[in-house]
């Protein structure tokens, strides 16, 4: 971290000329020159003051719907699968469309973690956690569907390559094994940057925290963090490795489960733009879900010096172009459905968008993801967080319509048209949906409640300070402009003057 | 072992290195610790017996483990069954073999041979007999089927009298006394009402009564029997005369609004000698031509080269017609007096001048091929129509080669109707009535025939019958239960007269009685026996008496009409089930001139006009007959071969009458429901389109709707399916009625009793229906092509749809790039072919589905079901599309507008399609089951090999290894693969679970659900083939049982035959490879066995000798969806029309049908949008 604060391109460093002042500055990651105890106590102060009382009308509801999403697993296994909407043509339904759905979510927190750390973004301080947070929870949600979507959840431990008597191994051939082993050393390999990354923040937490059960269970996650140098050399190394092996995931995950698709002979399935596609898909739908949750957070506990408007600007303009890419793979397929001269792939997409049972779904999907997001090619949109809040909720609708619309119409509508049949989905599969909704809420919250929703160690290392070329005679007194205060805020920490510096207004 | 750290020598020259005083002065402390390899401390293994031990203790520990993780898992085991095996072993019983008996089903008309596959002495599927002589094996469905009806837990159980449950013993006491009381009368007040099944045994017991009670009367009923016919032909050609078809002589067939290919039964294998002539083995083959004209569409509309549609009251118009023009191109004057002495007002159906030009066509067609035609009429059609095809099958010469007259033994004279019953009954005249057989006047009869009152005015209503479950039996004085004809001795003669045995192949499951003893018991003059248990018979020592005297009666019949009858012929009769030369005598009579009279006096029917002026057909339904087999499960779950409609009948009308009505042609789930108005009666009926449906006409089949006398109606099974259609049936319009009115209901409609379950009438009514899409969107799925077409292209058949594109010796290269797991064995032969890319070289399996004699029956989905114990999942489940058949039959109407044009066009809106297009399509059929693909798609996709291939090409599943995540069956192309959703084979599917007043499917409550009720139908399962559970997918197999079966036995066989031959039997007799193989179409598949057409071949492809082999190598074969490449195992044959020529020339609307003439020849009813060649 503190490597990658030397390059910190806000603060002159080498301030040698008078020139200095007429360099672009970046706008700074951190406003209002926040210092590292203000950093500390907002961030810790989520965790150690109590949670504001809406926390609990939300949390409870939400709980409850996981339950009855328990309950309604728990029907699933016990009936057989014909309690969802599956029929003969139309064998997965809502189960494989929300599985494809999560999974995608849970795309953003490692490439927000592990790309956007290669690539020395460094505004990725803000949002990595969060982001990771919702990736390991949206794998959650993900993971229950294919494990409980199969006939005999009970024999689903032969998906595993355990040794048996009969010598049976799996089918290395098979797209959804590959999927099985993407999917669970993705999900791996996520809680484990994840933990770590929350390793010297947990150990900020127990620090602070007066002793008892919560400094024991902090002190015991922290793993003896002491924050001294050796640790801090073999952290940043590890932090390093793991974000290495976690790129290839990101990229890795979407692909192995387009593949359950691509590989397939299905007329709307059997295509190689699908990688590409799903993976585009998935960052666009990931970012567009961590906005979702972060903008509402941010306002809540008052991070707007950590979480900057440049950071949501910065997300929409990913969200624009993946939004874009997704675009360009819809009428790509299209164009190729027509090109192909294959009159059952031409009408796979004949009956998806012209004249068959879903073509509203297609509608649907194509407005939300293709048009929808259009709307950030203007600053002000980008600026304005009720129209981003409405575009990022149009993008997880429009991510979900986009699986939707692959699985079932394509199913519905394949060679034999004696076979066709309609799927609609039944009461179960639909509660299950809504239910893995009140799952990832819900443990969202309780991350927010519990664990840094920002990573202290790391915010501080953008911070100008963190610079070892700082030099503090550059504050000029006569510049200072107030903070804004932010009203009826309780977690607002009194202490450190809210003062700013801004360089280049000293010499203008 | 404590390993010393070797340290190098000290050096004898240089400097002395030292580490510690301690070394440098030579203290023993400091060299154990420089010899140390680790610190102090640290654990240090003793010697090489620790290594070991704690690898030892590592494996006990992790196998400790294991064991412990093992034990907790064990309160998810599965419940321990015990298999129990025979204290003393039966004789010819094996466990799992099966054993083959010779039997027959009685039946209206004429009894089916049959062969009964029992195990462990359990009938669990019947098939045809071949060896008899008019059979070919085959088989339809309701004969099929009625091995379920045995196992029926609502089949009559007890003795009933006036509803109350009686004894067996009590009401032969009744009938004792009876009979003394009626034999002082002479019989007068007795009469016997029985169903039209013929049994020579039971006629012979007839007549002995009708000797000892001179006074009694005989009826005969049967609601959709032959009575017409044997008028007709009574009149024509004198009592007891009937016509037995040759169809395989014929080269034109006319059909005459019937449906002889379907459920008009008119002879024993019609199908199979009408298919005979459909072989086309090569483009050169001559082929039989089908003319049908008819108001409902059928299947022998669907299979006919030509069809008309004509409403049913103008079919006479039609006969007079066609009389008429056969007559002016014969010079017949017989037949032209015949025809000129009907005085009819106007053509027929408005006189339609295209039709007429068909019809002449035709007529000289018939008349070209003398001897050689024959014309068919519906056996419900008039009298008038049927004395016509007389006159005209006369003029035709069809007397004598395609029409053979037999002089039947069935008792015509002393037999009355049974509106001379009711005539009878209502003066008075009748005290005693005994109804016997399955038909039953209390559902069945014509509503002004009032039944109720009928059976009210007489005194003693005796009802022998399987059916208890009417009014018919609830209000008779006793109601007796019937036995199946599989536990019971009897006999049948088939329609040509050969004589049939049917015999026992159970005991009675429920102690029933035959008609046979009933008769026998009124007969004699003794009191009868007090009844013996069959339970309380010790085993093995059951006599063939101990069945009851029924084995006596047969017997005695057998040597009264078998000439030279000995035991020897009985032994050989019972092997066979039949015995040959009994057939009825042929007879060689010309029509007698006087019948035809009566023809001066026939009134003329208008047509219908309008909506409020329609013509109502009453036809029997495909599926459970004339409502008889209601509760026969597989049947009620069997699609319509036409409407494609389960569990429900509906009321049937064309396109525009739909219109008209303002019906919703796009929707098949919900149908819009309609009130038919019709002989002063109205009922509603769902409506459902089918086109090529007379305009202003509906077609009702009956026999549902049957509301029974308690809460569970006809049974569990026929329980609250359907409408009740016999209440608009007349005396008068036993066929069809006219002046009937139609209108489609908007709102709700509170009547009543009319519809079962439904008190009050909804405007939208859910029908099951197993396929929603008719057309097949210019897919090129089923081919076809006529004759001239073949000639002019052999490949026709591959050069259309996506396939054509690849052009040349596409099948070569095809084969060469053709991605497949499997490594090709050995090298090209000189035809082109390889050898199958598997790594069995002596067996490889394969199948060929002719589509020019597949009709479209369902026979094969049934047999099926029966072979491999395919559930039945309910009409709720077969709504949400989740029906298991193993063979599913795709049926496609085909208008000479193929490219994305519907039919039903729920989605293919603003398409408007000229009436002529939508009401006068082909049918074509396509049964499609597991292809057996060698590089098929399922099996890469699934995660854990559930689906696999065998060495001998079968595409095989593992249900113990499937998890069901039904990845194989989104990735079949052919969406063959059935997914278990529920556990269908152990919860009940037919029943309702209410809970808190809400209704849901029983298979909706899991664990908590009702179970099978009845462990009958489990003694109907097949041993060798695996009852699914939950959770797994299914399909096809090709009867993989069968070719285990087939392998064992021949290996049996071959060291059998070598042993002998070189007189040694022990392990150094080597058999030779070629030795093992399975002789020559020595295997079928069940549906093979049943598909009387023998549209399914299924043999070793390695095998020259097979038929499939030869199949394989006609030019019309082509893969479904070949262009995958996926190199199905089982492949089509294109369906080849042979058209009049005469006729296409003449309509162009005919030409576009067969898609002749076209210069850019897509076969446009094949639906091929194939590009133009040449």
């Amino acid at each position: 971290m503190a490597e990658a604060a030397n390059h910190d391109s806000h603060h002159p460093a080498h301030a040698d000329g008078p020139s200095r002042a007429k360099v672009l500055l970046r706008e700074p990651l951190v406003l209002n020159n926040r210092s590292f105890s203000w950093v500390t106590n907002r961030i810790a102060g989520i965790v150690e003051n109590p949670q504001p009382k809406g926390w609990w009308f939300i949390v409870v509801p939400c709980a409850m719907l996981a339950g009855f999403m328990a309950f309604c697993f728990t029907y699933l296994v016990a009936t057989g699968v014909g309690v969802w909407g599956a029929n003969h043509p139309v064998a997965w339904g809502w189960d494989i469309t929300n599985f494809v759905f999560w999974i995608g979510i849970g795309h953003a927190g490692t490439l927000i973690s592990a790309i956007l750390y290669l690539t020395r973004q460094k505004w990725r301080t803000a949002v990595n956690r969060s982001a990771e947070a919702m990736t390991i929870f949206a794998v959650m949600c993900a993971g229950l569907f294919p494990a409980l979507h199969v006939g005999r959840v009970w024999m689903a431990w032969f998906l595993a390559p355990v040794p048996n008597s009969n010598a049976i191994w799996q089918n290395f051939k098979s797209p959804l094994l590959w999927d099985v082993f993407a999917v669970s050393t993705y999900f791996s390999v996520s809680v484990v940057f994840w933990f770590l990354g929350l390793v010297p923040d947990l150990a900020t937490l127990r620090d602070r925290c007066k002793p008892g059960i919560r400094k024991m269970a902090y002190g015991l996650f922290a793993l003896g963090w002491r924050g001294g140098n050796r640790q801090w050399r073999h952290y940043e190394v590890a932090y390093m490795l793991l974000a290495a092996l976690s790129t290839p995931l990101v990229l890795s995950v979407h692909t192995v489960v387009s593949f359950d698709f691509a590989t397939s002979i299905v007329p709307g399935w059997h295509t190689t733009i699908f990688p590409p596609y799903f993976v585009a898909g998935a960052i666009f739908g990931g970012f567009a879900m961590v906005l979702t949750l972060m903008i509402p957070v941010r306002k809540i506990y008052g991070l707007h010096d950590l979480f900057t408007m440049k950071h949501i600007d910065n997300m929409a303009k990913i969200i624009l172009l993946t939004g874009t890419i997704v675009g360009y793979a819809y009428l790509m397929e299209l164009f190729i459905a027509w090109y192909s001269g294959s009159l059952f792939e031409f009408d796979a997409f004949k009956w998806r968008i012209l004249y068959g049972p879903y073509t509203w779904a297609y509608y649907c999907m194509f407005f939300c993801n293709v048009i929808a997001p259009q709307a950030f090619w203007w600053k002000k949109c980008r600026e304005n967080l009720y129209i981003v809040m409405v575009v990022c909720m149009f993008v997880n609708a429009g991510m979900w319509y986009e699986r939707f619309v692959i699985i079932v119409t394509t199913l519905a509508r394949d060679f034999l048209p004696g076979a066709w049949d309609m799927y609609h989905p039944s009461w179960v599969e639909i509660w299950t949906f809504i239910g893995t909704f009140g799952m990832f809420m819900m443990l969202f919250l309780i991350f927010l409640r519990f664990l840094p929703v920002i990573a202290i160690a790391e915010i501080k290392g953008v911070l100008p300070e963190a610079d070892p070329h700082y030099d503090p005679s550059l504050i000029k007194r006569d510049n200072v402009v107030a903070a804004p205060v932010y009203e009826g805020d309780p977690h607002e920490v009194p202490g450190q003057p809210a003062t700013v510096t801004i360089p280049g207004a000293a010499t203008a | 072992m404590k390993r010393v750290w070797q340290h190098p020598e000290e050096p004898k020259t240089g400097k002395r290195l030292w580490r510690s005083i301690g070394q440098l002065t030579g203290q023993p402390a400091s060299q154990t610790w420089l010899d140390r390899e680790f610190q102090e401390g640290a654990a240090v293994m003793k010697d090489e017996g620790e290594l070991e031990g704690s690898r030892r203790t590592f494996l006990k520990l992790m196998s400790a483990s294991t064991a412990m993780a093992g034990i907790g898992l064990v309160g998810c085991r599965r419940p321990e069954v015990y298999i129990k095996p025979y204290a003393k072993a039966p004789e010819w019983v094996i466990p799992g073999k099966i054993l083959y008996y010779a039997s027959a089903m009685p039946r209206p008309g004429g009894g089916t041979p049959l062969v009964v596959n029992t195990t462990e002495g359990r009938p669990t599927h019947l098939q045809g007999n071949k060896l008899h002589p008019d059979s070919n094996g085959g088989i339809d469905s309701a004969a099929l089927s009625s091995v379920l009806n045995l196992y029926d837990p609502d089949r009559a159980r007890d003795f009933i009298s006036a509803g109350k449950v009686s004894t067996r013993d009590t009401f032969f006491k009744f009938l004792d006394a009876k009979k003394k009381e009626l034999a002082g009368a002479g019989g007068k007040g007795l009469s016997i009402l029985t169903d039209e099944v013929v049994s020579p045994t039971r006629t012979r017991l007839l007549t002995a009564l009708q000797a000892k009670y001179p006074q009694a009367r005989i009826y005969r009923y049967e609601a959709f029997g032959p009575q017409t016919v044997r008028t007709v032909y009574t009149k024509a050609f004198g009592a007891g005369v009937m016509p037995c078809y040759h169809l395989d002589k014929a080269d034109v067939v006319f059909s005459l609004d019937g449906d002889f290919l379907g459920n008009d039964r008119v002879g024993g294998s019609t199908t199979g000698q009408f298919m005979s002539g459909r072989k086309a083995e090569k483009n050169t083959d001559p082929m039989n031509r089908l003319y049908a004209v008819e108001s409902n569409y059928t299947l022998t509309g669907g299979m006919a080269d030509h069809r008309m549609r004509v409403h049913a009251s103008q079919t006479l118009k039609v006969a007079v017609r066609l009389a008429a023009l056969i007559a002016e191109s014969t010079k017949d004057a017989a037949l032209a007096a015949a025809a000129a002495s009907v005085k009819l007002t106007g053509g027929y159906d408005g006189g339609r001048e295209d039709y007429d030009v068909w019809l002449k066509l035709a007529a000289e067609d018939l008349a070209s091929k003398l001897g050689k035609s024959v014309v068919i009429a519906g056996s419900q059609q008039s009298e008038a129509v049927l004395l016509l095809t007389v006159a005209i099958n006369k003029a035709l010469n069809a007397f004598g080669s395609t029409v053979e007259l037999k002089q039947t033994d069935l008792p015509e004279a002393h037999c009355g109707t049974l509106e001379a019953l009711a005539k009878d009954a209502l003066a008075g005249g009748v005290e005693t009535l005994l109804v016997v057989g399955e038909a039953d006047p209390s559902l069945e009869a014509p509503a002004d025939l009032k039944w109720a009152a009928v059976q009210a005015a007489v005194k003693n209503v005796v009802v022998l019958s399987t059916r208890h479950r009417t009014t018919l039996a609830r209000n008779a004085t006793w109601a007796v239960p019937g036995t199946h004809y599989l536990e019971q001795w009897g006999d049948t003669r088939g329609f040509e007269g050969t004589y049939m045995i049917v015999q026992p192949m159970i005991l009675p499951l429920f102690g029933g009685v035959s008609d046979h003893e009933l008769l026998n018991a009124l007969l004699s003059n003794e009191d009868t026996p007090p009844y013996k248990e069959a339970s309380s018979i010790p085993l093995p020592a059951v006599q063939v008496e101990d069945a009851g005297p029924g084995y006596k009666l047969v017997r005695d019949t057998f040597n009264a009409v078998v000439p030279g009858a000995s035991d020897d012929l009985w032994n050989f009769a019972l092997r066979d089930g039949f015995v040959d030369k009994t057939a009825y005598t042929a007879l060689n009579a010309a029509p007698n001139a006087a019948a035809f009279s009566g023809l001066a006096t026939v009134v003329d029917v208008a047509a219908p006009i309008g909506l409020t002026d329609v013509e109502v057909t009453f036809v029997p339904c495909h599926k459970i007959g004339d409502g008889r087999y209601i509760n026969n499960a597989w049947l009620q779950e069997a699609p319509d071969p036409v409407s494609k409609v389960t569990w429900d009948n509906a009321a049937l009308v064309s396109v525009k009458t739909a219109k008209e009505l303002g019906i919703n042609l796009s929707s098949v789930d919900e149908a819009d429901v309609i009130s038919v108005q019709v002989n002063g009666v109205t009922r509603f009926y769902p409506v459902l389109v089918i086109p090529g449906h007379a305009d202003y006409a509906v077609t009702l089949t009956v026999g549902y709707g049957q509301r029974g006398v308690d809460a569970d109606g006809p049974g569990r099974v026929g329980q609250g399916t359907g409408f009740d259609v016999y209440g608009l049936r007349t005396l008068a319009t036993p066929y069809f009625a006219t002046k009937g009115t139609l209108a489609k209901i908007t709102s709700a409609v509170t009547t009543g009793l009319d519809w079962t379950d439904h008190k009050e009438i909804p405007a939208v009514y859910p029908l099951a229906s197993t396929q929603e899409h008719h057309s097949m969107y210019g897919r090129a799925l089923v081919r076809e092509g006529t004759q001239e077409d073949w000639k002019h292209d052999k490949d026709f058949a591959l050069n259309q749809g996506t396939d054509a594109n690849l052009h040349g010796d596409r099948k070569a290269k095809e084969e060469e790039n053709a991605f497949s797991f499997y490594k090709p064995v050995g090298a090209k032969k000189d035809d082109g072919t390889r050898t199958p890319l598997l790594s069995d070289d002596l067996h490889q399996w394969g199948m060929v589905i002719d589509l020019n004699r597949c009709m479209g029956c369902t026979a094969c989905m049934i047999a099926c079901q029966s072979e491999n114990n395919i559930p039945v999942v309910g009409k709720d489940q077969v709504r949400r599309g989740r029906e298991m058949s193993w063979i599913r039959m795709d049926r496609y109407f085909a208008t000479d507008l193929d490219s994305d044009g519907a039919l039903n066009n729920r989605e293919v809106e603003g398409h408007e399609w000229s009436e002529d297009e939508m009401d006068n399509p082909s049918m074509l059929v396509q049964p499609v089951g597991c292809q057996h693909c060698e590089a098929a798609p399922c099996e890469t996709v699934c995660p854990v090999n559930a689906t696999v291939h065998s060495p001998d090409g079968l595409n095989v599943m593992v249900y113990n290894r499937c998890i069901g995540t039904r990845y194989c069956a989104n990735n079949c192309p052919f969406k063959a693969r059935r997914f278990n959703f529920f556990d269908y084979n152990k919860r009940n599917p037919l029943v309702e679970k209410s809970v808190g007043g809400m209704k849901f499917n029983n298979l909706y409550a899991g664990p908590l659900g009702d179970r099978k009720d009845t462990e009958l139908s489990k003694l109907q399962k097949n041993p060798n083939v695996t009852v699914r559970m939950r959770g797994v997918i299914e399909k096809c197999t090709y009867c993989i049982q069968r070719i285990e079966g087939a392998r064992i036995d021949s290996r049996v066989h071959a060291r059998k035959e070598k042993s002998r031959k070189e007189g040694k039997y022990d392990e150094t007799l080597v058999l030779d490879k070629k030795e093992l193989m399975i002789p020559a179409n020595s295997l079928k598949t069940a549906c093979q066995e049943a598909c009387d057409a023998e549209a399914i071949t299924f043999g070793n492809l390695l095998n020259d000798k097979e038929d499939v082999y030869k199949a394989k190598r006609n030019s019309r074969s082509y893969d479904l969806l070949g262009y995958l490449s996926v190199r199905a195992r089982t492949t089509y044959l294109a369906r080849i029309k042979n058209p009049n020529p005469l006729l296409l020339a003449a309509s162009p609307r005919e030409m576009k049908k067969v898609g002749q003439g076209s210069k850019t020849r897509p076969i446009t009813t094949a639906g091929g949008a194939a590009p133009t060649h040449h």
